[in-house]
């Protein structure tokens, strides 16, 4: 770890969840774009390959990801479908894992689930890394009262109770899948933020860099070439963890009930398992394992990329 | 300087401190007494779901203060087994020729709660100044122009025009007697203290209210009726979680489920369970139904709102929204009042489930462009399965549904006074007779009125029908009013008519004296616990 | 030297809070009347009211004065302590709070108790036997704990051990009849609730906890304590404790938002009477003053926990302070 200035550091300490810090610089840099970065892409797989569950978990979200694109055509009957064959186990003919209340097969909306889950899953995590990466890049590259600002905004929002503010705020305004994607995503930029600004400013600092600018080099460009691909490995990290951060958020929200009903959705099916545990067990587990396992999955690739792309922090 | 290891460990301690003092602090409730000696005080556990707003019967008209309040107040008169009005406050009653005046003698020798004595000054009180403002007691108040006070147990109403309910809704559930003293001259009746602390006349009196937890009613020992109560106090324990409440009816931790607190859909969990039992009765009738806006271009077209009819499967949303613990619907009234059903015109005749047909229908018609959004109370779980079910039927027949699920107060903004909705999904009660609850799913509604229809049906000839239905006294002659209104309305099916809401009271068998009456809230000053 | 620089921390932090405080009360207010549905409606209730009726409601609840008068009103009560009424249990919403801060303090904190206990046996062991199959088995529990959501284990656990085995309640935080209950009756309604809750803040203490010790273990103090011959035992509890914890402790403190929402779920799944269940019924009666208090609340004890584990940080971390 890097010594902590008396302003103490807590950038560190805020990306507890990740056994990562502020990054040092790796490799050999070459201000020519080109042959390293072919060289580092099929080293990155070799690396990321070397973790077996990471392959697994991403081979399974593929898997996932197929599923949720061939919904239409892999249900046994439309989600919203139902019948008079309600409440009935797993292996009744016809509906593999069970039907619900209302009759509706389980399957069937578990893999329509799907849709919705990694849908707000990457949205938030793609919109969050956009404004974190904005956020962060300005306030790493212009130090003094901007810098100060945006962190502070930052700090702020990562105080706020992410699930309970987002509750609330789905709770007054109604609940659509839009609205829920936007509301999750404002609260989730701030970790991207951090990282890129930490990044930026111990790069910007760096001999090379100096070099650059002296050569003549535009600060877009040092930012494009320079600084971005060193934190990039960083942002992708936490993009992944985002996703799973945004799937474990949506289904919360919808467990209370505030999903959007015009889709089926994993948390929306645990909301509505709720009163029927007693007499039919299966409408809680199957989604369950679903959210589990896919955000697993993601934890996992992210420990996976993790290990792949910040090779010098791995544990020995 | 403490080392940091001290720090540590002090941090670490603390917790697990904290953990054990908050574990032994525990929250097993004050103020409980643990009983010695003789034999242990009677009590009857009931369930509800939240606190009540306020035990002031003429501030609220919810549920759960409802069936606090019913204990510890009294009416006029309570409804028998066959809703025909027994003495309660009054004793007895005479009703003039032209049914205008209605003249009632007073009970003697009833006691407030805190001591003072009942009388006419109480009555009057209540219903020109307590009751006024209040949604349920509304319905009568508005049909009195005058209560003059003859002596001190004889008092005298004299109604605008002739009310043929008026008599039925003397009960305690309408119109309870409220103390005068503890109100008059007391400031403002909203910030009374009583509010939380309810002064009545019934065989239970307010013992304590822990907000969250439970409301203890204590027996009222000076109660004028011999003999009653027969058990010590109850205690109304409030479960948030309907499964919990299902949970605690089997598991014996509570001894009564009123059927407003019991998750219909659950009702397969605790039929048939040891100890249990079930007792289907409807007190009140109740109408769930659909209303669909005339102002949407499409469901102003009769032959859309009826092939709609045609492919809502009300006996799918029976069972599986309901429990089965419903009646699916027939026609405009519903099947609660037998006497005003007319049963030539009927669903089952008119909008037989025929979603192929209805299909071809609509098409016909012209479609559906766009889709149809369906609004509904979120918090209802009746609302919510009907929803999709209907959004299910409706697909079949090639109308597209966009669930609307609105909290309470937002609905009701909406579809009443915004009027911006296209199909809803509501309940009224008919509070004891079509014409307190029923009439206002069809009325002519141009004024935005909340809770009446907001269809955009209106029809004068049924406007007068429902007039001369409500002023008639005799029910056969009524009768005939609602049967030929209800072949007009289902013709046009305005609002179709889902289920009449079956009524399932849960007690365990250990307690008696129950149901006496024609609702089960009331006259638990005949129940015992063996 | 250190200590004077500590204190002078330690003021920077506070001063930092305040306005971290106003800024969510500022918010909170914002949230409050931004929502559609006028409070009104739900105050009224359901059947149809006078225009003077409403306009008295509004008048009493402040209602009708421009938003920057409501606002400082707002920011004034707050200061006072008053949170304003419950719209639908006319109670002062603080003492609604207060009322059912301590179910939720005794969950949190049980949970917490465990979650330490678990997640610091998880990761020392993890780190022990590094690379072996039981590290792999410890990474995996720890992994599952992040990524299953709280609420469904707590649905699971009651399928499993109240509903199927019978062993303990369905829910709830004390049997129905009776009061005063003994601290032995009680247990048994806290163990489910306080697992479930417990489940994610383990795996995150047994991440930095197997993180933190193998980083200490391979610096060159611990190297040099065991050619001073020293047991791997003895290295252990002698010495890399004491410097792997500041990590560890700084996790607790600066992830005690995630366990607060995390009993909000809980809360609800098991009907336990906390804060977190009496947020969820806000929400669905739409009682503001009470959804917005409790936001208020958590936000300030988030705030407030950030602050202290700085301050312990700062205390106890042996680089702190030195450059």
């Amino acid at each position: 770890m890097t010594a902590p200035t008396p302003e103490f550091d807590k950038d560190e300490a805020l990306l507890a969840e990740l056994p990562v810090t502020v990054p040092v610089l790796d490799g050999p840099i070459e201000t020519a774009a080109g042959a390293p970065r072919r060289r580092a892409g099929a080293d990155l797989w070799a690396r990321f390959a070397r973790s077996k569950p990471a392959v697994a978990s991403l081979v399974w979200l593929v898997v996932v990801l197929l599923i949720a694109l061939l919904a239409g055509a892999i249900q046994t009957s439309p989600p919203f479908s139902g019948g008079p064959e309600a409440l009935r186990p797993p292996g009744t003919p016809g509906h593999l894992l069970g039907t619900n209340h209302l009759g509706q097969d389980t399957w069937s909306q578990l893999v329509h689930g799907a849709r919705v889950s990694l849908l707000v899953g990457f949205s938030v995590a793609a919109a969050a890394t956009l404004i974190g990466v904005l956020v962060g890049a300005l306030a790493g590259f212009f130090p003094g009262w901007i810098d100060t600002v945006l962190m502070r905004i930052s700090e702020f929002f990562q105080t706020l109770p992410r699930l309970v503010l987002a509750l609330i705020i789905v709770a007054l305004f109604g609940s659509s899948l839009l609205g829920m994607i936007i509301v999750v995503s404002i609260l989730s930029w701030p970790q991207t933020a951090r990282v890129v600004r930490g990044g930026v400013r111990t790069v910007r600092s760096a001999a090379f860099v100096d070099a650059a600018r002296v050569a003549g080099m535009p600060a877009g460009v040092i930012i494009w070439r320079e600084i971005l691909p060193n934190v990039l490995s960083q942002i992708v990290v936490i993009a992944s963890l985002d996703v799973a951060m945004a799937i474990l958020t949506e289904a919360s929200l919808s467990f209370f009930g505030l999903g959007d009903p015009n889709f089926v959705s994993w948390g929306g099916m645990l909301f509505q398992a709720q009163a029927y545990l007693r007499s039919a067990w299966w409408l809680a587990v199957f989604p369950g394992l679903a959210i589990a396992s896919v955000v697993l999955a993601l934890n996992l690739v992210g420990d996976g990329l993790n290990d792949a792309l910040n090779p010098r922090l791995k544990e020995r | 300087m403490p080392t940091r290891r001290t720090v540590l460990v002090g941090a670490l301690a603390t917790m697990g401190l904290g953990a054990l003092a908050a574990c032994g602090g525990g929250n097993g409730g004050s103020g409980g007494n643990a009983s010695t000696g003789t034999a242990k005080p009677k009590q009857v556990i009931i369930v509800t779901d939240s606190d009540p707003d306020s035990l002031n019967p003429g501030l609220t008209t919810g549920y759960q203060a409802l069936d606090v309040n019913v204990k510890v107040y009294e009416g006029l008169v309570w409804l028998d087994k066959e809703g025909k009005p027994q003495p309660q406050l009054a004793t007895k009653w005479e009703t003039s020729a032209d049914n205008l005046t209605y003249t009632f003698t007073l009970r003697e020798n009833v006691k407030w709660h805190d001591g003072s004595a009942f009388t006419a000054d109480d009555v009057k009180y209540s219903f020109e100044t307590l009751l006024k403002d209040n949604a349920r007691a509304q319905g009568v108040i508005s049909k009195i122009a005058s209560i003059t006070i003859k002596d001190p147990k004889t008092i005298e109403f004299k109604l605008k025009s002739p009310y043929a309910p008026f008599l039925i809704q003397m009960k305690v559930f309408d119109t309870p007697i409220l103390c005068k003293a503890v109100y008059e001259g007391k400031g403002d009746v909203k910030s009374n203290p009583a509010n939380r602390a309810p002064v009545g006349t019934g065989p239970f009196k307010f013992g304590e209210w822990k907000a969250g937890q439970s409301i203890t009613l204590e027996k009222n020992t000076a109660y004028w009726a011999q003999g009653q109560p027969k058990v010590d106090s109850l205690l109304f324990r409030i479960i948030t979680e309907p499964q919990n409440r299902v949970n605690a009816i089997v598991a014996g931790e509570v001894d009564i489920l009123p059927a407003v607190m019991l998750p219909q859909a659950n009702i397969k969990d605790i039929e048939g369970k040891p100890n249990v039992n079930v007792n289907k009765q409807t007190a009140i009738p109740a109408l769930y139904f659909m209303q669909m806006n005339q102002a949407n271009v499409a469901l102003a077209k009769p032959e859309i709102r009826k092939a709609i009819a045609a492919a809502v499967d009300r006996p799918r949303i029976v069972t599986q929204a309901m429990g089965g613990l419903a009646k699916p619907g027939v026609g405009a009234w519903g099947e609660g009042f037998p006497w005003a059903v007319n049963k030539d015109s009927s669903y089952d005749k008119l909008y037989k489930l025929d979603p192929a047909k209805a299909k071809t229908d609509v098409a016909a018609a012209g479609g559906v462009a766009g889709g149809l959004r369906l609004t509904y109370d979120a918090a209802r779980p009746q609302f919510v399965a009907a929803a999709q079910i209907i959004k299910d039927n409706l697909s079949q027949i090639g109308i597209e549904v966009k669930l609307e699920p609105l909290e309470n107060s937002v609905f009701r903004d909406k579809v009443y006074a915004k009027r911006d909705f296209d199909m809803s999904l509501q309940s009224f009660s008919s509070s004891g007779d079509p014409a307190i609850g029923y009439h206002r799913l069809y009325l002519t509604n141009t004024g935005r009125t909340v809770n009446v229809n907001p269809t955009g049906f209106a029809n004068a000839e049924v406007d007068k029908l429902l007039t001369d239905a409500a002023a008639k006294p005799d029910q056969a002659e009524r009768g005939k009013f609602y049967q030929q209104a209800q072949a007009i309305i289902d013709a046009a099916v305005p609002t179709l008519i889902l289920f009449d809401e079956l009524q399932a009271d849960v007690n365990r068998t250990n307690i008696t004296g129950l149901y006496v009456g024609v609702n089960p809230s009331d006259q638990f000053g005949q129940v015992d616990v063996k | 030297m250190h200590r004077t620089w500590v204190v002078a921390f330690i003021l920077k932090r506070l001063v930092y809070a305040v306005p971290l405080v106003i800024a969510v009360v500022i918010v909170n207010f914002i949230l409050i009347k931004a929502a559609p549905g006028d409070p009104v409606t739900v105050l009224i209730g359901d059947y149809p009211a006078s225009q003077e009726y409403i306009n008295q409601v509004r008048a009493q609840y402040g209602l009708d004065q421009p938003m920057h008068v409501q606002l400082w009103r707002y920011l004034v009560e707050i200061g006072r302590g008053n949170l304003g009424q419950s719209l639908s249990q006319h109670q002062p919403v603080a003492t609604l709070l207060l009322e059912r801060l301590p179910q939720t303090v005794k969950l949190t904190l049980t949970a917490l108790a465990i979650a330490t206990v678990a997640g610091v046996a998880l990761g020392t062991i993890g780190a022990r036997w590094r690379g072996t199959p039981v590290d792999s088995g410890t990474q995996g529990v720890t992994l599952l704990g992040y990524s299953v959501p709280e609420f469904w284990l707590g649905q699971l656990l009651i399928i499993v051990f109240a509903v199927q085995l019978g062993w303990l309640p369905l829910g709830g935080a004390q049997p129905v009849r009776g009061s005063n209950f003994t601290w032995l009756e009680l247990l048994p309604y806290l163990v489910l609730p306080a697992v479930a809750l417990s489940f994610r803040y383990t795996a995150l203490i047994g991440r930095m906890t197997r993180a933190s010790m193998l980083e200490v273990d391979s610096s060159d103090f611990i190297t040099a304590a065991r050619s001073r011959g020293l047991t791997d035992w003895q290295v252990l509890l002698r010495h890399t404790v004491r410097n792997a914890s500041p990590p560890v402790v700084t996790v607790i403190g600066y992830n005690l938002g995630y366990i607060l929402a995390g009993s909000v779920m809980i809360e609800t799944v098991f009907s336990w009477p906390g804060i977190g269940r009496l947020l969820y019924e806000s929400i669905t009666k739409r009682d503001y003053p009470v959804m917005t208090g409790i936001l208020l609340m958590i936000s300030i004890s988030v705030v407030l926990a950030n602050l202290l584990t700085d301050i312990v940080h700062a205390l106890i971390d042996p680089r702190v302070g030195k450059s």
